[in-house]
């Protein structure tokens, strides 16, 4: 994974003012969430675009160019925002209410239950859209699922 | 030498009185040892069975947390390379036009041949050998930067402190007004 990061030197930051050339990437809205709602939404967003996601994993896996993978991003990003419209319309009350408690809470997912089961039943009604932990031991509940967590 | 009857020191007749206690007497009292040792561990296994729960939750949890990020990667990622790209494709216009002199020279590109570079790392006019024989791709190790470029700006060596936060400049207190602007002091 190539990582990113940002340009800070000495004597001053590097800002580049200039945008992407056209011709090398269409421009693309980016997302502009903050990490709440991101974290909030995260596991939808993996269901949701499960195929571009694929896609530009192994597109990444092929090469650590940034320039290879652009295409497959910026559909990553596109699915990303247009998830992100759908949960505006349908839930955005409950959307808002997880990811402020996620903000007070320190980003801590056990300490917001209530709130997230309002936002994944809404979600499952409204957008068909489950979260599923992978990996999660065969024959146990997934922990926010649990009926009485010790940890709360 | 008279010989006198052979007196034994005995008992007394009927045997010593009962208030003198010769025999051990210990009787048991309370639960036998055995049934201690369970209870003990009794205790402590039920404890125990409640940190294991508690671990495992908390391992679960620590996955959720994992995951959550996992799925984040893409996103996060695609972004990243878009800012990348466009700002190795600004470095690289603002270094070709400083380079533009010289013959054959391809601006951050570490692996066409550049002219200066010799075999065994010297400096040599005659010679163009690449930084790096390599098929893979290698990012740019330092970056040409004009000191009077517009991409540059002050360093910011208050990011991430919490300086303005807890001690806010005077314009930007709660009780600034243009009037007085100390506040009421």
């Amino acid at each position: 994974m190539t990582t990113h990061r940002e340009g800070t030197f000495v004597e001053g930051l590097w800002v580049e003012k200039a945008g992407l050339t056209p011709e090398t990437a269409p421009p693309v809205p980016e997302v502009g969430c903050t990490s709440a709602p991101l974290e909030s939404m995260a596991f939808f967003f993996a269901d949701y675009c499960k195929k571009y996601n694929d896609d530009y994993v192994l597109c990444k896996n092929e090469s650590q160019d940034p320039r290879h993978c652009l295409k497959e991003g910026r559909k990553v990003t596109r699915c990303a925002l247009d998830l992100i419209n759908k949960l505006k319309q349908n839930c955005d009350q409950q959307w808002t209410n997880h990811w402020e408690c996620l903000d007070m809470n320190n980003h801590q997912l056990f300490k917001c239950r209530k709130e997230e089961k309002e936002f994944n039943d809404c979600v499952f009604k409204r957008l068909g859209l489950t979260k599923v932990i992978p990996e999660t031991p065969e024959g146990q509940t997934s922990v926010h699922l649990k009926e009485k967590p010790l940890y709360k | 030498m008279a010989t006198q009857p052979i007196v034994q020191d005995l008992p007394p007749s009927g045997g010593f009185p009962e208030t003198i206690q010769y025999k051990r007497y210990l009787p048991r009292r309370g639960p036998s040892g055995l049934v201690i040792f369970a209870a003990a561990f009794g205790v402590m296994g039920y404890g125990w069975y409640w940190v294991a729960k508690a671990n495992a939750e908390r391992r679960e949890l620590r996955r959720e947390k994992a995951w959550n990020r996992i799925s984040l990667v893409p996103l996060l990622q695609a972004e990243t390379d878009r800012d990348l790209v466009r700002r190795l494709e600004a470095a690289a216009a603002r270094e070709g036009e400083q380079m533009g002199s010289v013959a054959g020279w391809k601006a951050l590109d570490l692996k066409s041949p550049t002219p200066g570079v010799g075999k065994g790392a010297v400096y040599d006019k005659a010679q163009a050998e690449p930084i790096y024989h390599t098929e893979r791709y290698v990012n740019p190790t330092y970056l040409f930067m004009p000191w009077g470029s517009d991409a540059r700006i002050e360093s910011q060596w208050w990011r991430g402190t919490k300086m303005f936060l807890k001690n806010p400049p005077y314009h930007e207190r709660p009780d600034f007004t243009p009037e007085n602007p100390l506040g009421g002091q």
